[in-house]
């Protein structure tokens, strides 16, 4: 094999990139890209536009559809604490299950802990349960 | 006779201003010489934003003697938007608490979405945001106009098909002062950006 000088920097860069990379929180990444718009960044919601999801009843009940629903999105009346909502959130249908399971387990960790902790194979479980 | 001289220039020195104050004029200055008793003055004419007549989701027309003579924070923005108007809606509304019952200060939000936001649909907008400020109008006008004045508040608002939400704009706050002229621009969408206007805003209160 030929020795390819720029083969061989764009080798180097990416494995500098990947140590560099190491200590990035994704999941904090897609949260605040993704959600925190509307939600919050505290996931707070905002007034009676976008719901909380900070104790959010809606939220920790339907946990087991939340690939599903950041995903497709969701539209039409739900009722979160007692309030009701009716906006279009938007589907975000480019996330790959990785981004599912990282932003899944930053809400589990950051802002509502009852929701739990995933795998990423709970999340193809429910992405494909959902279709 | 008198001779107007174009300078262009887009930021504007603050020593070429004769009143005193903290935030320069911007946009394009002209000055005008006239000459008085053999001497040679010049007054400097500031840009001023263009005129507009939109309606408000109050299902009033809202137009540039609305705010004659009060500070105005100005944003362009659509309800459907996912990505940067949620955050600075929800900075306008902090604004908009900060300065409750404050007759001074108008607060406009243009939405670049004329065929989706309606009255109705802005009216519900601002009832869901719990808008509580009289002075806060969300405002509607034919697309073409609302993107020339954007480009007259010198920031930029367009279609664009692959943008989320099919629209692109700015997401700054645009601050004017009572003679509609520019004063200072704000990223709507950062929390320390929008402490700084409402510093500024109380600035220019008092000035008015
Ligand atoms: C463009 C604004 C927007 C974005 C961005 C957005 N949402 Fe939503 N979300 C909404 C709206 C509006 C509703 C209420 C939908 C309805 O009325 O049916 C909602 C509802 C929800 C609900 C159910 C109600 C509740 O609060 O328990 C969850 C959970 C949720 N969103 C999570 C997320 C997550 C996680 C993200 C990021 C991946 C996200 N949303 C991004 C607007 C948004």
């Amino acid at each position: 094999m030929k020795f390819s000088l720029p083969i061989f920097f764009l080798t180097m860069v990416s494995l500098m990139n990947g140590c560099g990379d190491s200590n990035r929180d994704y999941g904090s990444e897609l949260y605040t890209k993704h959600c925190a718009n509307c939600h919050g960044i505290q996931g707070q919601g905002l007034q009676d536009l976008y719901p909380p999801l900070k104790g959010a009843d809606y939220l920790i009940e339907n946990q087991r559809d939340l690939s599903c629903l950041i995903l497709y999105g969701i539209e039409g009346e739900i009722v979160v604490n007692g309030r009701s909502f009716n906006e279009k959130m938007p589907s975000i249908p480019h996330l790959s299950h990785v981004d599912l399971t990282n932003i899944i387990n930053y809400i589990s960790k950051n802002i509502e802990p009852s929701v739990n902790r995933v795998t990423l194979k709970t999340v193809k479980n429910r992405i494909y349960d959902c279709k | 006779m008198r001779t107007i001289l174009s300078i262009s220039l887009i930021i504007i020195l603050t020593s070429c201003d004769s009143e005193k104050s903290v935030l320069p004029i911007l946009g394009q200055h002209d000055y005008e010489t006239r000459t008085e008793a053999g001497k040679t003055i010049s007054d400097t004419i500031h840009y001023t934003v263009p005129d507009f007549s939109f309606l408000g989701h109050r299902s009033v027309e809202i137009n540039n003697n609305t705010i004659a003579g009060k500070v105005t924070i100005v944003d362009f923005f659509f309800t459907t938007c996912p990505t940067i108007c949620p955050v600075m809606s929800r900075n306008m509304k902090k604004i908009s608490q900060e300065f409750l019952g404050k007759k001074n200060l108008a607060m406009l939000s243009f939405s670049i979405d004329a065929i989706h936001d309606s009255i109705p649909v802005l009216n519900k907008y601002a009832s869901k945001l719990n808008v509580e400020n009289e002075n806060w109008h969300f405002l509607v006008c034919e697309k073409k106009k609302t993107f020339e004045l954007a480009k007259g508040f010198m920031i930029s608002a367009a279609e664009d098909k692959n943008a989320p939400g099919g629209l692109i704009h700015s997401g700054a706050f645009i601050l004017l002062d009572g003679q509609q002229r520019i004063r200072a621009y704000y990223d709507g969408t950062k929390e320390e950006d929008v402490d700084k206007a409402i510093a500024d805003i109380k600035t220019l209160l008092d000035e008015i």
